[in-house]
């Protein structure tokens, strides 16, 4: 089995390490450049993060023991276990000292290693967003386009309204109300849940079953971004319309369709493909709300939990896993950029 | 002290009055968003008037009856009135809104001038402060400090405001530093202006354009984060907020459909009157309408 | 004389119809099959009911785990891992004979050895309320193989009812050849059980549900009948409740169930209102007073309270009657023990002259004094109970702050802080008051620790009564000393009880027998079973 060391380019040595050809590639150097300036970031975001947790009050261990009169021996023992009774500064010390070394510590609600807590819940989360994302991108720049070519018609101006509308309605008010009509009133949809647990389906079946629990969720969670997406692809569309090169395409002869679809959009993917990459934190954030609403099992829902459980591990640990993540599409959503558009040049 | 109107001046804040209202009115959605507003904002601002009952009168009705001419918005389930309950809340929520626009643009427009005026390592300590926020998830942050601190009314409105600033710093640093070096700046300062002055009489001004427009969505923002927080459990449950009533409402939402409906839908038009209004202010400074 | 054989022949046959159970005649021989789907409001930490007493871990661990003995629905002890048990004449040796067929689900029998294990190295150990019953113990060993005995120091009348109810004392049974060696905290074996009960675990998505399937090889014959149990986390109350309407939910819990759904759901056939299954807990709501407060460490102050307080009111609203006014700190369901007595009527003159009494009179404005009401995020009723309060105490001129906190907050300033007024707690007051009353209102118990004594309150008469009574082996003589305790307390008024919670429990109607003991809410479903 060829080893990743000894991979194609490795005969040849460029200004790169022999061992890693991938390093040549501008594009991941890129981005390792720009996850090695976030170190200091994300060390700042952590330990800001740690003191806030540790000002609050509130006691892990009372949630630990389940919330009731404890003897006092156990309670101390708790939190000899878990670093507790240390002062903050040694605590933080320890903290550091393990995730340097990859380990995220240890959560006091789940008894879990955090990093495999927050790996069990990522997917679900992943998914809900994708698919949103997905929904909000491909509906907002269909709906985008229509409307963009007639204005204040009656496509325009529904579109617009709905846009507004979904990112005007608080998310979770959506989704209950959403849950309302179809999964009670109409019993079309299930209402809890990310998988059918009375009857579990395995292979094409588990997936129809997913898909059929992530519609409602799905659309709820969209709804924000169905509008931004929809308002950037019309204003661009309509700008690109109107510029010259169109004007040239349509009189050599090129089909109108052919025009729009090809030239126009190409240009105004950029801001959409911006919005999407750079509002990539809000909709992390944004998943608490839907994620309790339908019991969507994601990595929002963890993150609230362990706010009222004081789990400062957990907490730590998702700052941290969100912060790379974040990085890490802030930095491919400029190279897309880049990509997209070969005007855009970077220092 | 009249505000320059010199040509390039980028920022169309110098547009005549009536020039800029016929820009705005022409887009007719931010028409029906000021309208909207307008009759929110009246019915707030009068609501202990209009309010057919005390919003936290226990038992004035039956509890959880559907809307009638007695109660045209029902009871919820501790039998009080909805409608005025409504009013009510609608006055907190719009506080809510303007308090945490205001506050966070306040220190946005502070630390937005500062950065941007004397740049150098003062702006990179902004920057590298406002990358902080862009990379955590701000309602993680503004969870946590509300479960932390308490959610008491004070403290949301602080949460959000404080985590609600560095895009508006963001905005105002990008004016400042386009502006700063301007004619009209120079000739400002051999006139004699300090610092002070030139950069909170003669720059600012002319920035205001995108900076107001964004702090109208902000008002729509807090709105909705402090309904997000009040489902969550981490609303001010002494307060009658719109948010609070959404959240009081869930255990009751299966029979009575009303607790739930009304308090939603006023925050919706608060919501789309204030992004309304910000869509038209948007088509009034940047012509190019260029969204972030 | 016909006449009278064939009236007595009548009454036989009534006397005989009354004695069947209608849930027998309906599904006389319970079918095997069915998957039991329960809704969480919380992810438990731990499968296991060593480390933690919250509702989601003891659910799951009861279908995983036995006990030495459960009991039935009036208290009387019955046999689970232990088939027989014998107390010596002096009541400090309790001897129990296990079964020999039990398994656990890794094939290894179950003995007494696991027994003593478990109580010696793990409950005694790492159980937040061993405090309260093992220090009686002298020790607990295995003598044989089957045999499993525990001696006293000196006579302890709760100690059976204790070992019944895991939620008091978390006495499962736990396999020593997987523990023995390691930490019982951070086993991995916790968050995947080896248990010896009627379900064995299957899998734990995390978030989302824990399965559990059937032991094929329990060692009560015929049991469980259902082939799966699983236990969704649902987090929103609304969403919870449309899932169970829809039938994808099977069972809410009474803490859960949301009381004003109860009246509408009792009416659909589709749906059973179970009214028993928390009768162990026996679980009052109640109006915690500060003595530290410079107006409430005065018992006149806080009788005008108890005087001025419409309690039928408070139920009714919170409630929507479906509860009762609680009118002692002892819950009527723990029958053996409780009187309504010394229970107050509402009187508002009386609250007025006793406030007057007490040196605080009406101002202008009708305002006596301010006082800071905290409940705690989580239970509506709460929320509505402190505004009814705010309301009806305006009319003897107290002004009420009402403040809420999340759960850990509101912990840390009335148990730790000791940091309010008044403060809404949910108090359990069964199986035994003496594990879940006294506690609250010992001397001893003031100290920093959630759910004690955080309201300050001391008085060595009650204290003296405390100390003696359940080293008493006579019932009636302890039902005496308790009846003095209850007038004591209710003079005292250390806290006020409000209101008794109601036991209601959802269930579809699909199963029958979901529950069937005082703890039904987290006892195993190894005798629910399926209607077919």
């Amino acid at each position: 089995m060829p080893s990743p060391l000894w991979g194609e380019g490795a005969g040849e040595r460029h200004d790169g390490c022999l061992y890693m050809p991938w390093i040549q590639n501008r594009y991941f150097r890129y981005i390792l450049s720009r996850f090695l300036q976030a170190i200091p970031l994300i060390f700042v975001i952590l330990v800001i993060n740690f003191f806030l947790i540790h000002a609050s009050p509130g006691d892990p261990v009372d949630i630990l023991v389940g919330l009731t009169d404890a003897d006092p021996k156990v309670l101390q023992e708790l939190r000899r276990e878990f670093g507790l009774d240390q002062s903050l500064l040694v605590q933080l010390g320890i903290y550091m000292k393990k995730l340097i070394q990859f380990d995220l510590g240890y959560s006091m609600r789940y008894r879990q290693a955090v990093f495999d807590l927050i790996l069990s819940r990522l997917p679900a989360t992943l998914l809900l967003m994708g698919v949103a994302l997905a929904l909000a991108s491909f509906l907002g720049i269909f709906l985008g386009v229509l409307a963009a070519q007639r204005p204040y018609g009656w496509i325009d101006n529904t579109s617009t309204f709905m846009a507004l509308a979904g990112y005007s309605m608080p998310l979770f008010w959506l989704g209950q109300i959403l849950l309302l009509i179809f999964a009670l009133k109409l019993d079309l949809l299930p209402a809890q849940g990310m998988v059918s647990l009375r009857a579990p389906s395995e292979g094409w079946g588990r997936v129809f079953d997913i898909m059929k629990h992530l519609i409602l969720p799905a659309v709820t969670y969209s709804s924000y971004f169905l509008a931004l997406v929809f308002r950037m692809t019309r204003v661009k569309m309509q700008e690109v319309l109107a510029q010259d090169f169109i004007l040239t395409a349509h009189a050599k002869g090129v089909s109108g369709r052919q025009v729009v679809y090809k030239h126009a959009l190409r240009n105004a993917m950029i801001p959409i493909v911006t919005i999407i990459g750079y509002n990539f934190g809000f909709m992390i954030a944004g998943s608490v709300l839907t994620e309790t609403v339908f019991a969507w099992p994601g990595l929002g829902r963890l993150m609230f939990d362990a706010i009222m459980a004081r789990d400062y591990p957990v907490l730590l640990g998702i700052f941290f896993i969100i912060s790379i993540i974040v990085i890490l599409v802030n930095a491919m959503t400029d190279i897309v950029y880049v990509i997209i558009d070969p005007r855009v040049v970077y220092d | 002290m009249t505000k320059p109107s010199l040509p390039g001046n980028g920022s169309d804040f110098t547009v005549p009055r009536v020039r800029a209202w016929r820009i705005f009115t022409r887009n007719r959605a931010s028409v029906i968003g000021i309208t909207i507003f307008g009759l929110l904002l009246l019915l707030s601002v009068f609501g202990s008037f209009l309010s057919p009952y005390p919003p936290e009168k226990v038992g004035v009705g039956q509890r959880m009856e559907p809307p009638k001419s007695k109660f045209l918005m029902g009871t919820d389930e501790l039998g009080r009135d909805i409608l005025s309950r409504v009013l009510q809340g609608l006055r907190l929520s719009f506080l809510i809104g303007l308090v945490s626009a205001g506050v966070s643009t306040l220190i946005g427009i502070l630390f937005g001038a500062v950065s941007g005026f004397f740049g150098r390592w003062i702006d990179d300590l902004l920057m590298r402060i406002t990358e902080i926020f862009q990379v955590i998830p701000r309602f993680f942050l503004t969870m946590m400090l509300v479960a932390f601190f308490g959610p008491d009314l004070i403290n949301i409105v602080l949460a959000i405001a404080l985590l609600s600033w560095p895009q508006l710093a963001r905005l105002v640093r990008a004016e400042f530093l386009a502006l700063k070096s301007r004619q009209f700046v120079d000739a400002a300062r051999t006139a004699g202006a300090s610092t002070g002055v030139l950069i909170f009489l003669e720059i600012l001004p002319n920035s205001l354009g995108p900076l107001i427009v964004n702090s109208t969505l902000l008002v729509g923002q807090a709105v909705l984060q402090e309904a997000g927080l009040s489902f969550l459990g981490l609303g001010d449950p002494t307060q009658v907020s719109l948010g609070v009533m959404l959240y009081q409402a869930q255990d009751i939402m299966r029979t009575a459909w009303w607790a739930t409906a009304f308090p939603g839908l006023f925050i919706f038009l608060a919501v789309l009157s204030v992004n309304l209004i910000g869509d038209g202010l948007n088509d009034l400074f940047n012509p190019r309408s260029r969204e972030r | 004389m016909l006449k009278k054989l064939l009236g007595n022949l009548g009454i036989l046959i009534l006397v005989g119809l009354m004695g069947f159970d209608t849930s027998t005649l309906q599904g006389a021989n319970p079918q095997s099959g069915g998957t039991l789907i329960i809704g969480l409001e919380g992810e438990p930490a731990t499968a296991t009911a060593h480390l933690a007493t919250d509702t989601a871990a003891l659910m799951v661990a009861s279908n995983l785990f036995n006990g030495l003995i459960g009991c039935d629905m009036n208290f009387n002890p019955t046999s689970d891992l232990a088939e027989s048990w014998s107390i010596s004449s002096d009541g400090l040796t309790y001897t129990f004979n296990m079964v020999k067929n039990a398994k656990w689900h890794d094939g290894k029998p179950v003995t007494a050895e696991d027994a003593e294990y478990s109580f010696n190295e793990i409950i005694a150990k790492v159980h937040p309320r061993g405090d309260t019953w093992w220090p009686t113990v002298e020790s607990a060993k295995a003598v044989d193989k089957y045999t499993f005995v525990i001696k006293l120091k000196s006579p302890y009348s709760p100690l059976l009812t204790i070992l019944s109810n895991i939620l008091v004392s978390g006495s499962l049974v736990m396999p020593k050849h997987v523990y023995q060696g390691t930490d019982p905290r951070t086993n991995p074996a916790n968050l995947s059980p080896i248990g010896s009960g009627p379900f064995k675990f299957k899998q734990w998505a995390k978030g989302s549900h824990i399965e559990l399937i059937r032991n094929e090889n329990y060692f009560k014959k015929g049991l469980p009948y259902l082939d799966r149990v699983i236990f969704q986390v649902t987090p929103d109350a609304a969403g919870r409740l449309m899932a169970f309407e829809k039938g994808e939910l099977d069972f809410l819990h009474w803490y859960i169930v949301p009381h004003e759904q109860v009246a509408r759901l009792r009416k659909d056939p589709r749906f059973k209102i179970v009214e028993k299954g928390g009768e162990s807990s026996a679980t009052n709501e109640l109006l915690l007073f500060n003595h530290r407060s410079p107006y409430l460490k005065d018992q006149r102050v806080r009788q005008a309270i108890a005087y001025a307080l419409d309690r039928n009111d408070i139920q009714n609203k919170c409630l929507f009657a479906e509860g009762k006014v609680a009118k002692s700190h002892i819950n009527s369901g723990v029958s053996g023990f409780y009187t309504d007595k010394f229970d107050y009527k509402r009187d508002i003159k009386k609250a007025n002259q006793l406030l007057d009494a007490a040196g605080y009179p009406m101002g202008p404005d009708g305002k006596r004094f301010v006082l800071r009401d905290f409940w705690s995020t989580g239970r509506p009723y709460e929320s509505r109970a402190s505004e009814i309060i705010r309301d009806q105490l305006k009319a003897v001129g107290i002004e009420v702050k009402i403040e809420s906190f999340d759960r850990l907050t509101f912990v840390d300033r009335v148990f730790k802080k000791w940091d309010f007024d008044m403060a809404h707690q949910l108090f359990t007051t069964g199986p035994d008051p003496m594990i879940s009353v006294t506690p609250r209102y010992h001397t001893n118990q003031i100290k920093k620790v959630a759910f004690t004594n955080g309201m300050g309150y001391s008085n060595p008469e009650v204290d003296r009564l405390f100390d003696t009574e359940y080293k008493v082996t006579d019932m009636e003589k302890r039902r005496q000393m308790w009846i003095k305790i209850q007038e004591i307390l209710m003079r005292d008024l250390p806290a006020l009880p409000l209101f008794e919670i109601p036991i209601v429990n959802a269930v579809s109607a699909k199963f029958n027998d979901v529950i069937t003991r005082p703890y039904g809410y987290i006892q195993s479903r190894e005798e629910a079973y399926l209607v077919k």
